[in-house]
């Protein structure tokens, strides 16, 4: 199967004019990117092959015994139907909360700058870990803090309860967890759709007597289709791919969910690696079907063509009811992103959970014996951060290289690139387990070291730098480097004066993005990483286990400040280093 | 290289000078996306001269992009050499293909291709800090100057791309393209994005421009007002190869085929067959009975056209000679230009368009009248 990520992308900005540049047979530039795609392209695929080689020739020879465990495993059905209900219905409600969202954002005064533009974005930063137990914190039946306020309220009203209204441990409070998860992608993805579908065609299409809802029903969404089919399946195949949300509120409330049953069946002893196997590729299955769903919509017909330089949308004038949708984006917000920090602020600063909060006991004693007294912590944490910066960095200039020189180089560029992008069709647990199997033992012997998490780390994220970069590349028309060879710059140089400059907004989002999910990684660590190379995602399980609320809550909380940090500091460079592509006169409205 | 100066009287003298630019037996296929394979370019040969301006004219689609692109060596032809100044840059056959950044050439885009992320100032001054020895400050900041004034926009140095009107984001190309000082310039469409105006006014700056600093140009286009204003020379495209190279008087005048005839200005035409020559004269018989024209080197009964131009073509009142071609007429639309009036009469089932002052109405009974002088006969093919 090609590659998932390849087609995410909302149709790509091509300028009228503008050509691929066809390869000279000869670049240094194209010769040295070809090399490092070989490399990780056998990176992605050496541990996939290890798996297909252990679900097929577990005994020596050609074996099917884990295969029919897979399919003899206890509840499959119910494991099937409960995954795929929770997912598709996550799906559906974030699709219309995130395009809503994005509408309103990009196409009506109502949007608030880095606000509204940001703030969608902030679950990203919270490792779902972090977000999950957040969410316990407050919608939990008897302490929650949402459920405690409640009950005080309504027992003014003369209604006494000893536990409610909500219970996040239900099918309800599974579904909202993973669908706060999922509205950033649709948020995303439907952005840059509108951002890219020439505001000329709305236009015309109010000239031509259509209302503003006309309009986005006739004209907008069906230009933005392509990039709505990319959000579903990137949100079908993460939601798949959650782990530690179904692992917290699933199985509180007896919910069993495919990843969770993947990690435990690899966490028993003896580990059963033929069943873990098996289960993913069900999973891969589903993700298969979505990604042939999403070629159907969009193979249909042309889509959302793209408008050459400096467009101005004319936002639509909400009036009277700029208000209220203001009030409502900021309440979504509110709700979904800042709600589940406080809650994970005031336990970690008490140091334990407790319904009535007392706020003169919050400080940061707490916070320092979890963290900076706990060496294992500490090391977890230092390890981290190293391996997502390390990570980050050759992770975004590798995908550079791939989305410049290797995917336009003919057959084999195109299959590098495939290649490399193949890992997002799996999930991340399948990966992990390729790793162990390939590259753990002899004759790498590279089990317990910090390296088998750098790779894996690689592997697993490539494929979003990837996107992030075919992206900034994209945005890169053709004539622009053409110019600059003909103005006497060779290919070095253009790419430093021309590329470089061009792409670095979108190349250090793709930095941030892939930092933050290194540094909150959980799956691949959960396999990979141990006492001898811990990282947080292994201490946060390993302290999940042992049930300590605070001890977690504080690591969460740490580990969502170091990533908001990062971020904010990446998006600020990000805008200045792009300061030319807003025009200085007031009146442009982007 | 400094800005070249060159007395705007001379024109490019064909002499034997090594030509800017010697494009022998160039082709260039692409493939589609069905697999069919499209000839964008096919065996083209053409000389460019120093100082000379060479419009490539065609409608769209026949390869004029292409052939730029490959001269510029941003494409890759499949068969064919380009030289520049006398040494090969590209040749299919030896292997050779010089980078675009090798070239020593200017070029303009379609689209401007200014870079969103520097000022006007560092766009223009872009080429000339890609040269080695790398000029000093002081030397970039004056030229950039220089340039900037040259195309008569020298506020704009501070200013990013987007906050510029397509016409002076024309002008900074332009700036941009002469800055080095280099005797070719590639223009592709340069003006197509402009409104007529301005198209106009930079049209006669660029021409001036050009005259001035002498640099040998390349210019394409599919709108051949332009072409004939800017042109010493054009080149009439169809289908990837070069149907005609002249100056374009003789473009217009002495077209070679019905397909030049046709897309350089206006052409009435009468399909006939040839049935003798006279003394410098051709006869065709045709559906208005028989044409005589300019003899040309067709055999008796071959297919062939007689061509003339509108403003070549009389109504019967002011017919000045005897010899002429001449059928009755009804006159079928009186249509106001402005400077001119055209006048489209209908004699027979054929229809005629004529240029000039004619004094008379819709439906009025009249006679068409063209000199033998001024009717070509063309093969009918092609
Ligand atoms: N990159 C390409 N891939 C396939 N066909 C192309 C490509 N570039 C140009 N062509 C084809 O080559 C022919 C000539 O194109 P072009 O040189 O752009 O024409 P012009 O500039 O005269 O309009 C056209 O038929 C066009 O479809
Ligand atoms: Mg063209």
């Amino acid at each position: 199967m090609p590659s998932v990520l390849t087609d995410l992308r909302p149709a790509p900005v091509r300028r009228p004019a503008a050509r691929r540049p066809r390869g000279r047979r000869s670049s240094a530039f194209g010769r040295a990117g070809i090399g490092i795609a070989i490399l990780f392209a056998i990176l992605a695929l050496y541990p996939l092959g290890a798996v297909v080689h252990r679900l097929l020739f577990s005994g020596g020879g050609f074996d099917l015994g884990p295969v029919q465990e897979t399919l003899a495993e206890p509840g499959l059905g119910g494991l099937v139907v409960n995954t795929v209900l929770v997912v598709v219905a996550s799906t559906a409600v974030a699709l219309v909360i995130g395009t809503m969202l994005a509408w309103v954002n990009e196409r009506t005064d109502a949007r608030m700058g880095v606000l509204t533009d940001a703030l969608p974005m902030v679950p990203f930063l919270l490792p779902p870990v972090a977000g999950a137990i957040g969410w316990v914190l407050l919608l939990s039946p008897r302490a929650g803090y949402v459920n405690s306020v409640l009950r005080d309220l309504l027992g003014t009203v003369g209604i006494t309860m000893s536990d409610g209204p909500f219970d996040i441990y239900s099918w309800y409070g599974l579904i909202l967890v993973y669908t706060i998860y999922q509205v950033p992608y649709a948020f995303m993805l439907a952005s840059a759709g509108l951002r890219n579908l020439d505001p000329s065609l709305e236009e015309q299409s109010r000239v031509s007597g259509a209302g503003p809802l006309r309009t986005l029903r006739k004209v907008t969404m069906p230009g933005v289709k392509p990039s709505l089919a990319g959000a579903v399946l990137l949100m079908l195949w993460s939601g798949f791919g959650l782990f530690s949300i179904p692992a917290v509120i699933g199985t509180g409330a007896d919910i069993d969910i495919l990843s969770v049953r993947i990690v435990e069946s690899l966490a028993e002893y003896p580990p059963r690696t033929g069943v873990a196997v098996g289960l993913s590729l069900i999973v891969v299955g589903f993700v298969a079907l979505a990604w042939w769903g999403q070629r159907l919509v969009v193979g249909r017909g042309r889509h959302a063509t793209v408008g050459g330089k400096g467009q101005r949308v004319s936002r639509i004038r909400l009036g009277r009811w700029r208000g209220p949708v203001r009030a409502l984006m900021v309440l979504y917000l509110l709700v979904t992103t800042v709600l589940p920090l406080v809650a994970l602020l005031i336990v970690s600063l008490t140091g334990f959970w407790t319904t009535k909060i007392n706020w003169g006991a919050l400080g940061f004693d707490a916070l320092r014996r979890a963290i900076i007294q706990d060496s294992t912590t500490q090391e977890a944490l230092l390890n981290s951060l190293g391996l997502g910066l390390l990570g980050a960095t050759i992770g975004i200039g590798v995908a550079a290289v791939v989305a410049l020189y290797v995917s336009k180089a003919g057959r084999l560029g195109r299959f590098l690139d495939g290649a490399i992008k193949f890992p997002s069709t799996l999930s991340h647990i399948v990966l992990a387990v390729g790793f162990v199997l390939a590259l753990a033992g002899p004759p790498f012997e590279l089990g317990g070291t910090l390296t088998i998490l750098l790779l894996a780390y690689l592997a697993l994220y490539l494929p979003q730098a990837a996107v992030a970069a075919d992206a900034a590349v994209a945005q890169v028309g053709g004539e622009l480097p053409e110019a600059s060879r003909v103005g006497g710059a060779g290919e070095a140089r253009t790419f430093r004066r021309i590329y470089l400059p061009l792409m670095l907004p979108g190349l250090i989002t793709g930095w941030a993005l892939l930092f933050v999910r290194m540094i909150g990684d959980l799956t691949a660590s959960s396999i990979l990483a141990g006492t001898g190379n811990p990282v947080v995602g292994f201490r946060i399980l390993e302290i999940y286990q042992n049930g300590s609320y605070a001890t977690l809550a504080a690591l969460s909380t740490v580990l969502t400040v170091i990533s908001c940090t990062v971020v904010l500091v990446v998006m600020v460079l990000s805008r200045r280093s792009a300061r030319w592509s807003a025009p200085t006169t007031p009146t442009g409205a982007r | 290289m400094t800005l070249m100066a060159q007395d705007p009287a001379t024109r490019p003298a064909a002499g034997d000078e090594t030509p800017v630019v010697r494009i022998t037996g160039l082709g260039k296929a692409f493939r589609r996306a069905d697999g069919s394979v499209a000839k964008a370019i096919d065996d083209v040969s053409l000389d460019v001269r120093p100082g000379e301006f060479l419009v490539l004219l065609g409608p769209s689609g026949c390869g004029k992009t292409t052939l730029l692109r490959t001269i510029a060596g941003l494409e890759r032809a499949d068969t064919g050499s380009v030289a520049l100044r006398g040494v090969e840059v590209f040749s299919a056959e030896r292997g050779i293909d010089l980078p675009p950044e090798r070239r020593r050439l200017s070029m303009i885009f379609q689209s401007y291709a200014l870079w969103p992320h520097m000022t006007a100032f560092d766009n223009i001054a872009y080429p000339l800090r890609n040269a080695r020895p790398r000029p000093d400050r002081a030397t970039v900041e004056k030229r950039v100057q220089a340039a900037l004034e040259m195309v008569g926009t020298p506020e704009l140095a501070r200013q990013y791309p987007n906050q510029m009107s397509g016409g002076q984001q024309q002008r900074i190309a332009l700036a941009r393209a002469i800055v080095g000082g280099d005797d070719l310039v590639l223009f592709d469409e340069p003006l197509s994005n402009v409104d007529a105006k301005v198209r106009e006014q930079l049209r006669l700056e660029l021409l001036a421009l050009q005259r001035e600093l002498g640099f040998a140009a390349v210019y394409v286009t599919h709108d051949q007002t332009e072409a004939m204003e800017l042109a010493h020379r054009i080149a009439v495209m169809g289908d990837g190869r070069v149907r005609q190279l002249a100056d374009p008087a003789t473009v217009y005048r002495r077209p070679v085929s019905r397909y030049v005839a046709n897309f350089v200005g206006t052409a009435n035409e009468l399909v006939g067959t040839v049935v003798r020559h006279g003394e410098g004269t051709t006869t065709l018989r045709t559906g208005l009975g028989e044409v005589t024209g300019v003899r040309a080197g067709l055999a008796v009964g071959d297919e062939a056209v007689a061509v003339f131009r509108p403003e070549r073509t009389r109504l019967g009142a002011d017919a000045t000679s005897g010899n002429g071609n001449t059928w009755p007429a009804e006159v079928a639309a009186v249509l106001f230009l402005g400077a001119q009036t055209e006048t489209v009469v209908k004699a027979g089932a054929h229809s005629f368009r004529l240029l000039g002052e004619h004094d008379v109405a819709e439906g009025e009974q009249t006679t068409v009248t063209v000199r033998e002088a001024d009717v070509l006969i063309l093969p009918a093919d092609g």
